[in-house]
């Protein structure tokens, strides 16, 4: 449905350059609620606005539902109103002089479909039902909180029936407990009217509640593409993991296989084939420790000192020192732990990369 | 079909993106158009620097660098650059010294009655100062100024109290005059100060003074030094003040030299010269102009951390304090607005003025009013008026059009237009006022006959306050998130519609204050019109007003004044509703 291939991006500032999107390479499947996952400035908005037609990519070609819409080598570039896209911006951009009414018809009567007047409140009045905003209808667009600005906004870009919705962090202005609301409501919406959808945002979780698939981009480039499970259990790189959460790291060296040498001690990894004295990367989910108060002889299990506890209400994490090093172990029981205590890596929860 | 031929049109190239060929062009147009003309003028004026004799040809006569030299050997010259420093000084001294204590005083301190000050203050911005000068005069004249005649009297003075008549004298005017500016300059920076960085100092341990000097001081500083440069700019270039008050005793400053060699009483204008002078003065404007930009990029470095969600913490006055302050105020507003007023009705009531006692008082007649050559008044009035109705719609659409491409576009050579809108800010008028002239004169004069037209004084109205509209319409278009706009292109809004239908409407406030302060500014223009209203056809009211006084018909001049303040009552009473009503009031900068 949305076809990206060999996308690049410069931006000249000043004498100086910055390439937000290196050799971007991306293929969105019809229905899908495809997520853009990525660190603040990896380039995701950029992306976004090049799909759209906001910006020109300086290497490339794009195609949606089969069309090139922009082809740098057949000097393609269609105007974003003949994409046949509808967009969700970060700000809402609800016009406010207009009211909410009038903020979705205004394209409809004015845009490329010139629709009369008549026509255009019926459908606007459909959008917004969609929306659960049918009822403030004529209020001014300026009086809305910021939950009802996104609803429009939704509303909006869904009233011209595009084939491919666009959202640049539709959530991020919203606060923690609206957030989760309305993200339900997006993923609802969506799938009832089966639209294809590209999602930004910066929040894996985010990501991982809304995505049928999820690609990864740091520093202007696609680091992963898959289903969310697997991003998470399966992060191609010590970048991608660190950008789906907190974890627990130790360098070390493949002293033969299935052994590593790390500052706490030789562990015991799942993870074939590597060569010895190769320089690598361990990982560990801060809820994949496991920690006891007393020695259980298994494998992988070192001495450590509780340093102190953060409650979190559903959460604790424990702070660790574990040898020359601390760790933080994330668990749902409240417990009391004594001064020492041991900590369990369990050999199938550690992840290996590269080292540097 | 329809989607085949979208596919088929070529690419744009990315300088201004996604708008049709049409709209683009128009906008490139309308917005290079006056910054062509700008840099075209000031190009004009440093080759008439250069050329040996402008009047018997401005190609052919050949270049040298007589005049600069002639520049040194020039005692008037020479003499008048010193007057205009010392001129420029006092005036900084008096407009800073007071303006900076009011401004804080507004913005900072419980003051009661603070509304009041921002409507004296907004309204002696736009009270002419030829007005004002001219009631100075009729006050403190060595020979003819009622006070110091009262004082002679009262005091057995063998000399007068008071001499406006000479540099100071003239400079303390010029400061009492641009109070209004500084304090309109710095208010909003005094605003914008979050009274959080300040209790912070407090708070850890930093005294008053300390944090005064360590905190509030640091951060103000681009914005008083940006007001500086732009006060300092309007004092060298200031002309209302020296030509009333100086010109008819030949104490000259910078601005009323350029003058009187233009108009010279007999003989052929030495444009070479003034081309020089005026050159060596761009040369310093330019300077300034470069200051001024980089400061005030670092004060908006500032405004970024201050930011927002606040309430400012006022400062507490004690009453005594409060009696002072207003007592001042009161002083100042009574001698720089009502007693200048009061004594041009008494003025224009008297044929030949004289101090105000009973005696006189049976002299008071309606004969000035009479005398008047009231087809030349209403020739004024009307060309006035045509001024003030399409001057600042001119400057809107152009301005518009540079705020739009400097704010929004990626278009290369959009640094040059903002630079070139930003010029007239720094350029003294009356250089161009003389540029345009001499273009007039040598080069349009077959083409574009424009001299002594009011298409003359549209062009070079125009130019003059595009640096203000441009920098009105940018501040609000940075204002306004860009994404409302492209969400419109996004859902296939044509851009015309995209500009009647969003920014329009949201730029409103802005458009409309801006557009009544630039007629207001139209009304009370004087140094350009004194350069270029030359006939029936552009005189404008204050040229009326300006013919009659250097013609020492001072009655007459006074009544015409007269006539002109109760035009001006009603706009600016018309400035200030509409200012409420779209609650702004930030436009407000000359
Ligand atoms: N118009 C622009 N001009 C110059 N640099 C830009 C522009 N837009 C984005 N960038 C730069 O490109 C990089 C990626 O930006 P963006 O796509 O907005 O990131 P994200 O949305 O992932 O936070 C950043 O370094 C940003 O500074
Ligand atoms: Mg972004």
């Amino acid at each position: 449905m949305i076809e990206i291939r060999g996308v690049s991006k410069i931006f000249n500032v000043g004498t100086r350059q910055v390439q937000p999107l290196r050799n971007v390479t991306l293929e969105v499947r019809e229905g899908e609620f495809f997520v853009l996952l990525g660190p603040s400035g990896s380039g995701k908005s950029t992306l976004l606005r090049c799909v759209s037609g906001l910006e020109e990519p300086d290497e490339g070609e794009i195609s949606l539902d089969g069309r090139v819409v922009f082809s740098k080598s057949k000097r393609i570039a269609l105007d974003p109103a003949d994409r046949g896209i509808g967009m969700v911006f970060q700000s809402y951009a609800i016009w406010p002089h207009l009211s909410v009414l009038d903020n979705v018809t205004l394209p409809l009567i004015r845009g490329k479909r010139r629709m009369p007047r008549r026509l255009a409140v019926e459908k606007g009045r459909e959008v917004l039902k969609l929306v659960q905003m049918d009822a403030l209808m004529d209020r001014p667009a300026s009086l809305l909180s910021g939950g009802q600005q996104q609803r429009v906004a939704v509303a909006r870009a869904l009233s011209i029936e595009p084939k491919v919705l666009l959202m640049d962090e539709p959530l991020s202005n919203l606060d923690a407990r609206l957030r989760e609301e309305v993200r339900e409501e997006i993923k609802n919406l969506t799938r009832q009217i089966g639209i294809t959808v590209l999602y930004i945002t910066h929040d894996q979780i985010e990501a991982m509640a809304l995505a049928s698939r999820i690609a990864v981009l740091a520093n202007g480039e696609v680091k992963q593409v898959s289903l969310p499970r697997e991003v998470y259990k399966k992060p191609a790189s010590h970048e991608v993991a660190t950008l789906l959460g907190t974890m627990n790291w130790l360098s070390g060296r493949v002293i033969r296989d299935g052994l590593v040498e790390t500052p706490i001690g030789e562990v015991r990894i799942g993870t074939q084939g590597l060569g010895n004295d190769d320089e690598i990367l361990l990982g560990i989910r801060l809820e994949h420790l496991c920690v006891a108060s007393s020695a259980a002889a298994g494998e992988n299990e070192f001495p450590a000192e509780v340093i102190s506890q953060t409650f979190l209400g559903d959460q604790i994490w424990y702070h660790l020192r574990v040898g020359p090093t601390r760790m933080v172990w994330k668990t749902f029981h409240d417990i009391d732990l004594p001064k020492t205590v041991y900590a369990r890596l369990p050999k199938e929860k550690i992840l290996v990369f590269a080292g540097r | 079909m329809e989607e085949m031929s979208a596919e088929l049109r070529p690419a744009r190239i990315g300088m201004i993106p996604h708008l049709r060929f049409s709209t683009r062009h128009v906008l490139l147009i309308l917005s290079t158009a006056p910054a062509f003309v700008i840099l075209f003028l000031v190009g004009l004026i440093l080759w008439v620097g250069l050329v040996r004799d402008v009047n018997s040809g401005i190609f052919s006569t050949g270049v040298t660098l007589d005049h600069y030299r002639a520049l040194w050997a020039d005692p008037l010259l020479y003499r008048a650059l010193f007057n205009t420093a010392q001129f420029a000084l006092i005036a900084m001294a008096v407009a800073f010294g007071m303006g900076v204590p009011l401004a804080w005083l507004a913005e900072r301190s419980n003051l009661p009655g603070k509304g009041i000050i921002y409507v004296l203050m907004v309204s002696g911005l736009l009270l002419p100062g030829v007005f004002i000068a001219m009631g100075w005069v009729f006050l403190f004249h060595p020979e003819i100024g009622i006070i110091n005649m009262a004082f002679k009297n009262l005091l057995g003075l063998d000399h007068s109290l008071v001499n406006i008549v000479s540099v100071p004298g003239m400079g303390i005017i010029q400061g009492l005059n641009l109070v209004p500016v500084v304090f309109i300059t710095l208010g909003p920076s005094y605003r914008a100060m979050n009274p959080a960085v300040e209790e912070a100092a407090r708070v850890h341990g930093l005294s008053l003074l300390g944090t005064l000097r360590r905190i509030s001081l640091p951060l103000l500083l681009p914005s008083l030094l940006g007001a500086f440069l732009y006060v300092i700019t309007i004092a060298i270039a200031a002309f209302d003040i020296p030509a009333i008050i100086g010109l008819s005793n030949r104490i000259l400053t910078f601005s009323t030299f350029v003058y009187i060699s233009a108009n010279p009483r007999e003989g052929l204008p030495n444009y070479g010269l003034v081309g020089a002078i005026s050159s060596v003065m761009i040369v310093f404007a330019l300077l300034s102009c470069w200051m001024y930009v980089s400061v005030l990029k670092r004060s908006y470095k500032y405004a970024v951390v201050t930011g927002q969600g606040y309430s400012s913490r006022l400062v507490k006055l004690r009453s005594k304090t409060v009696v002072g302050v207003w007592l001042l105020i009161g002083l100042y507003f009574l001698f720089t607005i009502v007693m200048p007023l009061l004594v041009l009705v008494w003025a224009s009531v008297m044929r030949w003025f004289q101090p105000p006692s009973l005696s006189a008082l049976k002299l008071a007649s309606l004969a000035n009013l009479h005398d008047v050559d009231w087809s030349m008044v209403l020739a004024g009035a009307k060309n006035s008026a045509v001024l003030m109705l399409v001057v600042p719609t001119l400057v809107l659409v152009f301005g518009g059009a540079i705020a739009w491409i400097v704010v929004r576009s990626r278009f290369q050579g959009k640094v040059v237009l903002d630079f070139s809108a930003f010029v007239p800010h720094a350029v003294p008028h009356i250089i161009f006022a003389f540029s345009i002239l001499v273009a007039a004169l040598f080069l349009l004069q077959k083409i574009l006959p424009i001299y002594g037209k009011l298409a003359i004084l549209i062009i070079v109205y125009t130019l003059a306050w595009l640096a203000f509209g441009t920098r009105v319409l940018s501040s609000s278009l940075v204002q306004l998130h860009k994404e409302l706009e492209e969400v419109g292109r996004v859902s296939g809004i044509p851009g015309r519609v995209i500009l009647w239908k969003i920014l329009l409407p949201l730029l409103r406030p802005a458009i409309l204050s801006s557009w009544l302060w630039m007629a207001l500014l139209t009304f009370r223009e004087f140094t350009m019109a004194a350069m270029l209203a030359t006939t029936r056809g552009n005189i404008t009211l204050p040229i009326v007003i300006w013919s009659y006084w250097s013609g020492g018909q001072s009655g007459r001049a006074s009544a015409v004044a007269l006539i002109g303040f109760l035009i001006l009552v009603p706009m600016v009473a018309a400035y200030w509703i509409a200012g409420r009503r779209f609650a702004v009031l930030g436009a407000t900068r000359a």
